[in-house]
């Protein structure tokens, strides 16, 4: 399925944090969100889960506009992996993966075998099966990123949102879970931090930058070293990974507070 | 038969030997069997472990039920056995029974039973269950352990109502009688916090809780006041409404409770699925197709009416609402598909036993139901909170 942010924007509180965004995600494509804290990507996917309603354009599922559809048809199209979860009273594993068949429901809401067949093709895709019957906030932070991954898949919806998925993360799980995430195919939009994690998995980039898209493409043409300086603020060189020959970014501290007396950046530049 | 036997994951497997559980008062506990700890590939059995449960729980609570009706009509100062209280109570449902007719039971006998002891005994019921299905209902709205059905003082502005017509008479509320006065009082308070909380159109947790802790010491203030400086005589009535009771019930005053907790189950039980979402927070609630404000409202009037209809009836029954749904999550988990049956089965026999004893310990004279509740319950409750088991509802933190 098609994702099209239409030149959207959309305040909150009165403030303006998203301005004529303008993306499209062809279907099976894997985007890449990045930018600096608060520069409004966590904003741009809630208005396509329905938590935030763009001030002005409009967010569209293929030809539908998902702010005059049917809030379960949306979540039954857009299945998301929030960034935080209550676990104020604790549902066990499998029945936290089982809400992913919530907006497929009616009546009284009995989980059908085929709920259970999702929900447990899910969590063996994380590999979190062994947890199944333990009480959601009894996991470490890892294996909730886990589960709630495996929430996401369960909902077996056309389009994937996850919103920072490789927080609280070991690194093998990171590389994991971007792998299970490339290998679907879905339409998928997430939220992510590590620009090398992104530009290694993801199929197109876009940076945002003060609620604007500031760059947008393949990781070659977003994640240039000029732009992450730009947006970021940091010094940016880039390497070629040793096996792989993908290019790598590493970041130091900008020029003016960097203090390293050995700095070598203009001899390697030149 | 079914056996069952857990490890320490608390993963339970079937087998066809006997049913091996303990049965410590009127709940089920699984009792830990050996300390291999055991990975079970086979998703139908994590499954059928919590239906196996749940239902053995909930069939445990319904017998206790009707146990709880059958003892509350036999005891008394007025002698009943067993099998006539039995009797009295089917010979007026079903008609044409022998035994109502061939003088074996005195008029005496089926007065007590069928006019005194069955109504509170089922008030006592429908107040715990209504209670009991409030109280999880306000945990899920405000998302908070601590919550409860007088937590958006509906209690407070009950008592205000009632104290009203208790102290100034009841042309001072317009000529409505004691309980409308008081399911009023409730309403108009439940009204007074969600429009104090409401603030661009949501109802956040934190603001409905903040808000009804301040209009309930409002309330409460106006009920101390009006309490203080009222004929001695009438403190003692204000006391025993502020208390709760069930000794004046009768089968006529189950009506409006016993509706407004039929609508509920029905209103809830629609909802158990989004229920369970919105433990998950708001936000992924939304994501999953809830729409949150919408269910918090329709929960909240819900819960309002409720709670209204059965304290205008018992007074204000405490603890009840507060820990049955902990008690039912402890059981059961948090799923509220699994856990309403139980909280609302637990608070009905829950209420009963404590009525039961509050005319039962110091005879003839009679207990106030609200510190039965507490002194039973809060022991039992400590209990069961410091097992193992405990965690599974979230207690840990």
């Amino acid at each position: 399925m098609r994702v099209r942010f239409d030149h959207v924007s959309a305040a909150l509180g009165g403030r303006e944090v998203l301005r004529d965004v303008d993306i499209e995600i062809r279907p099976g494509r894997f985007l890449g969100l990045v930018g600096p804290n608060g520069s409004g990507k966590s904003t741009l996917l809630r208005t396509l889960y329905r938590t935030v309603a763009p001030s002005s354009g409009r967010v569209l599922l293929d030809e539908r506009d998902v702010w005059r559809t049917d809030r379960r048809a949306v979540a039954r199209t857009v299945a998301v992996m929030t960034q935080e979860t209550s676990t104020e009273f604790d549902l066990t594993v499998l029945d936290a993966v089982l809400l992913a068949r919530v907006p497929f429901q009616r009546g009284f809401g009995r989980d059908t075998d085929a709920d259970l067949d999702l929900a447990w093709t899910a969590l063996e895709r994380v590999g979190a099966t062994d947890v199944a019957d333990r009480p959601i906030g009894r996991l470490s932070g890892g294996q909730r990123q886990r589960v709630m991954l495996a929430r996401a898949l369960a909902a077996d919806a056309p389009v994937l949102v996850l919103d920072e998925p490789t927080n609280h993360l070991d690194i093998a799980f990171q590389l994991e879970l971007m792998r299970i995430a490339a290998g679907l195919d879905r339409t998928i939009i997430a939220a992510l931090h590590d620009l090398n994690l992104a530009a290694t998995h993801c199929d197109d980039i876009a940076v945002l930058d003060g609620g604007r898209l500031v760059a947008t493409g393949t990781p070659a043409e977003a994640l240039t070293p000029r732009v992450v300086e730009d947006v970021f603020g940091v010094a940016v060189d880039q390497l070629t990974h040793p096996r792989t020959g993908r290019p790598v970014l590493v970041f130091d501290h900008p020029p003016q507070t960097r203090q390293d007396p050995t700095d070598r950046r203009d001899e390697i530049n030149a | 038969m079914i056996d069952l036997t857990v490890d320490n994951d608390y993963q339970v497997r079937l087998s066809s030997r006997g049913l091996r559980c303990r049965v410590i008062g009127l709940l089920m506990v699984v009792r830990p069997q050996s300390s291999a700890p055991s990975v079970d590939g086979d998703r139908r059995a994590h499954v059928r472990r919590s239906r196996v449960v749940q239902r053995v729980t909930v069939a445990v609570l319904g017998v206790a039920i009707l146990v709880m009706l059958v003892v509350s009509g036999s005891v008394g100062t007025v002698e009943v056995g067993f099998v006539d209280a039995a009797r009295i109570a089917v010979g007026h449902l079903v008609p044409n029974m022998p035994w109502m007719s061939d003088g074996s039971l005195t008029v005496l006998q089926d007065q007590a039973v069928w006019q005194f002891r069955l109504p509170r005994a089922l008030l006592a019921g429908l107040a715990g269950a209504g209670l009991a299905l409030a109280g999880a209902i306000m945990q899920v709205i405000v998302r908070n352990p601590l919550a409860e059905p007088y937590l958006l003082g509906v209690s407070s502005g009950a008592g205000v109502g009632a104290v009203l017509v208790i102290t100034l008479g009841s042309a001072a509320v317009g000529g409505l009688p004691l309980g409308v006065a008081a399911f009023a009082g409730a309403l108009v308070a439940s009204a007074c916090v969600a429009l104090a909380a409401r603030h661009r159109g949501v109802l956040s947790p934190t603001r409905m809780i903040l808000s009804g802790v301040a209009l309930g010491s409002l309330f409460s203030a106006v009920t101390s006041y009006l309490t203080l400086t009222t004929e001695a005589q009438n403190v003692f009535s204000v006391l025993f409404f502020l208390l709760g009771s069930v000794s004046a019930a009768s089968m006529g005053s189950l009506v409006v409770p016993a509706v407004a907790f039929a609508v509920a189950c029905v209103v809830v039980g629609l909802r158990t699925r989004a229920m369970n979402a919105l433990l998950t927070g708001d936000e992924s609630a939304t994501a999953l197709g809830v729409d949150v404000n919408r269910l918090r409202a329709v929960l909240l009037v819900t819960s309002a009416l409720l709670t209204g209809s059965i304290v205008s009836v018992s007074g204000g029954i405490g603890f009840v609402g507060l820990v049955i749904p902990h008690v039912a999550r402890i059981l059961v988990g948090a799923d509220h598909r699994r856990m309403l049956p139980v909280a609302v089965l637990g608070g009905a026999v829950f209420l009963m036993l404590a009525d039961l004893l509050s005319r039962t310990v110091a005879a003839p004279a009679e207990v106030p139901i609200g510190i039965l509740t507490a002194v039973v319950g809060a022991p039992f409750f400590l209990w069961l909170m410091r097992r193992d088991t405990a965690s599974r509802a979230g207690l840990d933190r």
